[in-house]
């Protein structure tokens, strides 16, 4: 079981990391596109570990209680998080400029850092799961 | 290995097939958004953060 959930993991992993290698339709600016992909896999990754600290929740806190500490800082921070890269994504949508470039990155790579501290639990709650 | 965490294995398994299976959608998109597309994106994750028990904190287990 354990060596199959592992390339899952994986492969949700390189998906956050790699979707700027799509090619992207004409008239497309790679920028956004890239934006709102990894938005929507940041919302899928923390909404599969919220689902998974809640309804396993006595199992993992018998291994770590940093597994629930991990899923009430994304309850209590995502909303914020999806709030502020809206905004910049939104600005940078209305005004296609150098800084509000940036500002998009730096939005991108918070969002990013999340959502490899909720996969690596992910894969430690498979590991810790799968110990005999 | 205990009943519990093989409960556990198989529960992340069918959570991380369904997780897999939206990002491999997200991953083929090569377009922005529609402003339609985006709103409803932000209405589902509000839904989700206001209204689903999953996301919402509650006590330490004791």
């Amino acid at each position: 079981m354990k060596t199959r959930l592992l390339p899952l993991l994986s492969l949700l992993a390189l998906l956050t990391l790699s979707n700027g290698c799509k090619s992207i339709l004409p008239g497309n600016d790679p920028v956004v596109v890239r934006a709102q992909q990894t938005e929507q896999i940041a919302f899928t990754t923390f909404d599969t570990y919220v689902h998974i600290e809640d309804k396993y929740r006595s199992t993992l806190w018998a291994v770590s209680h940093d597994f629930k500490r991990v899923a009430d800082k994304i309850r209590i921070g995502a909303p914020g998080w999806f709030k502020s890269f809206d905004a910049v994504l939104d600005a940078y949508k209305a005004n296609r400029t150098s800084d509000n470039k940036a500002n998009l990155a730096a939005g991108l790579a918070a969002l990013e850092q999340s959502v490899i501290e909720a996969q690596s639990y992910l894969a430690r709650a498979v590991e810790e799961g799968a110990k005999p | 290995m205990s009943p519990a965490l093989i409960e556990l294995l198989i529960g992340i398994g069918g959570q991380l097939y369904k997780g897999i299976s939206q990002a491999i959608e997200t991953a083929k998109q090569n377009a922005e958004l529609t402003e339609e597309q985006a709103t409803a994106l932000r209405a589902k994750m509000d839904a989700a953060f206001k209204t689903d028990p999953a996301w919402l904190v509650k006590p330490d287990p004791s």
